[in-house]
């Protein structure tokens, strides 16, 4: 348990001191300053506030460097989590349904539900660790005003991004708030929904990183590209099986939301830590099923708690194709890119995939020439793709950046809690 | 529907829910608990136990917005939209028009979801939590 390996760790220290610090990242709980009592005792207490579950244990040991026998008393409190680390996601699909999030609090563990007992038409998840909010809940405008004001919800005028900052920044310091909800079904706002501060809090939606100060709070931010080819292909799946729907009115539906889209959605993409691009295949030449991918991970270089992952070599250009002698792959295959870039004028790594996978032995086969994955065994990231293998995109690059951008947001947070409560400011740089 | 008995004193023992017993056309809930309302015995008067079970319901999910109803409100977005367009498809009541039928088609397309894994709590639990002992699957 955490805190009989921290009294270990303290008893076998044989520096003299007046405070230890003690770290423990069992389940991502911290340990906060110990300071043992003054010189010539035979007995210290050494008191120790852990986050979460402790048992207490007592410890004994050699000295502090002056030859004594001292016994050492543990005792342990259990205090409440003070720091919420903040997930940004700029998503165009609805909020908190899609597969990003499942995969993302799967990773973390547990499940994540709507609140129970509350409104059933809320936009919220929590899990035990994480709250996935969505930020449509932050419209000032309903969809009957934004009729009246013929604003989209893609424009910022529909969104009250003040009540966005100072909620995110209550719940960032440990405060509990009222959100807003806004129903998707009716068009209308809801009466509020308290929401308590949770270990790991994801905001959701259009605009995570559009206002200043909000983006401000993120500890790591990612966008999700969707190319106008693939939305298109992924929206005729969605669409297509009910009556009503045609191709037509799906094209026009992206074309008259693009202005917007681009105006305002778009621009975000050069403030987030990890862009992750979906487009067409160039595996199959004219292809416009949309099955076969190629998805691209941008991610941003010099990010506080973040290294990037590569390929065989960091800061070099590869191009793999993992089939060969080793590994045979059906049609079309799997090509690997890796290189350094710039985006947006930031120095950025670009990791890209296109094509599928079949078997398992391929999904190992890569995993295991990955670096900088962040996983806790070998083998984590297929373990997780298997485990949900029916989740669109299982089979292909979203699945698989998915997975590893999952694996890297719990490796920020843990890496934040670790440095303790010194570091009270964002992660980023 | 449901109806609450009038009870003028106190003790009432809640039963645990029983699951969905009959599927009305208006509305449909997950769950019913079952309440009975006992009078405790006043003093020297003859023991009188009255009980009345109210049937409380518990809607599910939106209650009042079914599956048709979405469907219906995304026609008709549909409709408007492909009339407001027909001016002027640069328009700002066009982009509005096409953004309100984006919306529903999603909330549609969330709600298709939702009533698949919602028929079996199980496979709801399953795509969730695979590795639990209840959702592992074996193949040889």
């Amino acid at each position: 348990m955490a805190c009989t390996s921290a009294a270990a760790a303290a008893t076998s220290s044989s520096s003299s001191l007046s405070q230890l610090q003690l770290q423990s990242h069992f389940h991502g709980q911290q340990s906060g300053l110990a300071s043992s009592g003054t010189h010539a005792e035979s007995l210290r207490t050494l008191t120790m506030r852990v986050n979460g579950h402790c048992c207490s244990s007592g410890g004994r040991g050699g000295g502090f460097g002056l030859g004594r026998r001292r016994a050492f008393v543990v005792t342990c409190k259990v205090a409440p989590v003070k720091k919420t680390v903040v997930i940004g996601l700029a998503a165009d699909s609805g909020c908190g349904k899609s597969t990003f999030m499942r995969r993302l609090t799967s990773i973390f563990g547990g499940a994540a539900t709507p609140p129970r007992g509350g409104n059933p038409d809320s936009n919220t998840l929590i899990s035990d660790t994480t709250t996935v909010i969505c930020l449509d809940d932050y419209h000032s405008l309903d969809r009957y005003g934004r009729k009246e004001k013929a604003v989209t919800a893609l424009d910022p005028r529909a969104n009250n991004f003040d009540l966005m900052y100072e909620q995110v920044k209550a719940l960032k310091e440990g405060k509990s708030v009222e959100k807003p909800i806004y129903n998707h079904v009716s068009g209308l706002l809801d009466p509020p929904e308290t929401i308590l501060p949770p270990k790991i809090l994801v905001i959701e939606g259009l605009h995570p990183m559009y206002d200043e100060r909000v983006r401000s709070l993120l500890d790591f931010s990612i966008y999700l590209d969707i190319s106008d080819d693939v939305k298109f292909a992924w929206k005729i799946q969605r669409d297509m099986a009910e009556r009503g729907h045609s191709l037509e009115s799906i094209k026009a539906s992206i074309r008259a939301r693009k202005p917007d889209f681009d105006a305002y959605i778009d621009p975000q993409k050069q403030y987030a830590d990890a862009v992750i691009q979906v487009l067409p295949t160039q595996l199959i030449p004219d292809d416009n099923e949309g099955k076969v991918l190629r998805v691209r991970m941008v991610m941003k270089e010099g990010v506080k708690y973040f290294e990037p992952v590569y390929l065989f070599d960091e800061g070099s250009t590869i191009n793999w194709i993992p089939c060969g002698r080793k590994l045979t792959c059906s049609y079309p295959g799997i090509k690997f890119f890796y290189g350094p870039d710039t985006y947006y004028g930031n120095e950025v790594s670009v990791l890209e995939m296109d094509g599928q996978f079949d078997k398992l032995d391929e999904l190992i086969y890569v995993e295991s020439h990955l670096s900088n994955i962040s996983t806790r065994f070998y083998g984590e990231i297929t373990q997780q793709m298997l485990k949900h293998g029916d989740f669109p995109g299982s089979n292909n690059g979203t699945g698989l950046f998915q997975t590893i951008a999952g694996l890297k947001i719990r490796n920020v947070y843990e890496r934040i809690l670790a440095d303790g409560p010194s570091v009270l400011n964002r992660a980023k740089i | 529907m449901a109806s609450l008995a009038m009870a003028s004193s106190s003790s009432v023992a809640v039963f645990a829910p029983a699951p969905v017993m009959t599927q009305r056309p208006t509305a449909v809930f997950s769950s019913v608990s079952c309440v009975r309302m006992v009078h405790p015995q006043r003093f020297g008067a003859r023991r009188r136990t009255s009980r009345a079970v109210v049937a409380m319901a518990q809607p599910q999910g939106s209650g009042v917005e079914t599956q048709d109803d979405i469907d219906a409100k995304v026609a008709k977005s549909l409709e408007e939209a492909k009339a407001t367009c027909k001016e002027d498809e640069t328009s700002a009541p066009c982009a509005v028009a096409w953004d309100e039928y984006e919306e529903l088609a999603a909330e549609a397309a969330h709600a298709r979801d939702r009533k698949k894994l919602s028929q079996d709590p199980l496979e709801a639990y399953c795509a969730d939590n695979p590795e639990t002992d209840e959702c592992r699957v074996y193949e040889d």
